[in-house]
């Protein structure tokens, strides 16, 4: 007898008859549809987070950002975390990284080079990103426009390190996050494709 | 294994309207959280009509799956509609479906393409314009960097592709990367 199977799906890790033991994604993204807003300011060595629920698995291969080449002052860089949740510690779990100088378009793709391969597994992960220059202060990457609650966020789900940076911490505590005001509550747009 | 009654692509229908091309097909990127019986498809459009008379158009979206840097096909349904319009001009925004796919499916969770095209009759009778809704109009200046997510055809085409190489599809710029709304449901 032969089995036909239709609509065999797109990415498998592994596949058995009749539907995939892991189906992965080719993407991941924090804005579906890159619904975004506006051009977001962030200032250098500032590390801000925000939590994202990734349902099926994906491949750490490029982790892309959107950013505007509105600044001018040289190269400069962007860091890439990907943290899990343990109680009220965020643990690092890989990064990515990379450099660049704007160039005269109003606004590029940057693909960060990840540190060590991944199959990232479904569920809650938190994406930290920092940007580090010499030469600005801030930059502009395309993201949300938050408003400007009054108080704190009741769940963990976004927050700023309130001390400088110039790496991704191997741990940080939720304790220790600034999570109040638009600062505080600002995301970047993040890609992450196989 | 669940089962979802819908899947869409956007948390809420974008306001941004995007003109469609006659001829370009454009493939989109679609992630399916589980399973989800093929039954109906949704899409925002926005129709502009300047002239009198009896104008069509026929949008088709093909199902399509990725190995390695080839997109092939696995399914496919069309939308349609034509308007007599003895109004002159008018602007509609609409949800615009269809149900009659080509072979029943239940499609199975993780990354799908839905490629677009769409034809219409308005060149014969004056002007008249198609768009979808998108979420955002950002244009970056250079391709997108990463693995493929997308991109549209330089050659112009009617029909759907069986299969196609990623590797020759334009992926910078809005015009090749903009994601329409689109709502499965089952």
């Amino acid at each position: 007898m032969t089995l036909a199977i239709l609509g065999v799906g797109p990415i498998f890790s592994s596949t058995v008859a009749g539907g995939a033991a892991n189906p992965q994604l080719q993407f991941f993204e924090n804005f579906p549809g890159k619904d975004l807003v506006a051009n977001v300011a962030y200032s250098k060595g500032t590390l801000s987070v925000h939590a994202v629920n990734i349902p099926l698995s994906l491949s750490f291969g490029y982790p892309v950002v959107l950013l505007s080449n509105s600044s001018s002052g040289g190269t400069r860089s962007i860091q890439f975390g990907l943290y899990s949740l343990n109680g009220n510690t965020l643990s690092l779990a890989n990064s990515a990284s990379n450099s660049w100088a704007p160039s005269t378009s109003a606004y590029s793709w940057i693909s960060l080079i990840t540190s060590a391969t991944q199959n990232i597994t479904p569920g809650a992960w938190y994406f930290a990103l920092n940007l580090l220059s010499a030469g600005n202060s801030s930059f502009s990457l395309l993201g949300n426009s938050s408003i400007n609650p009054g108080n704190a966020a009741p769940a963990f789900v976004r927050g700023r390190m309130t001390a400088s940076t110039t790496a991704m911490p191997a741990s940080i505590a939720t304790s220790a996050l600034d999570i109040t005001g638009q600062d505080a509550m600002r995301q970047p747009y993040i890609i992450i494709t196989a | 294994m669940p089962q979802l009654s819908f899947q869409q692509n956007y948390n809420h229908m974008p306001s941004f309207s995007n003109a469609i091309s006659q001829g370009t097909l454009s493939f989109i990127p679609f992630n399916i959280d589980d399973s989800i019986s093929f039954k109906t498809l949704n899409v925002g459009m926005e129709v502009t009509l300047s002239s009198l008379g009896n104008i069509s158009f026929t949008l088709s979206l093909g199902l399509y799956s990725l190995t390695g840097n080839s997109v092939s096909l696995a399914n496919s349904i069309s939308l349609s509609r034509s308007s007599n319009n003895g109004l002159g001009a008018t602007t509609s925004q609409l949800y615009i479906s269809a149900t009659a796919t080509s072979a029943t499916q239940n499609i199975t969770p993780g990354t799908w393409f839905w490629g677009i095209v769409g034809t219409s009759n308005a060149s014969l009778l004056g002007d008249a314009a198609w768009s979808l809704y998108i979420g955002s109009l950002t244009n970056a200046g250079n391709a997108f960097p990463g693995g493929f997510i997308g991109g549209r055809m330089t050659a112009s085409t009617n029909a759907l592709p069986e299969s196609y190489a990623t590797s020759d599809l334009d992926i910078t710029g809005n015009d090749a990367m903009g994601v329409p709304y689109i709502l499965l449901s089952s």
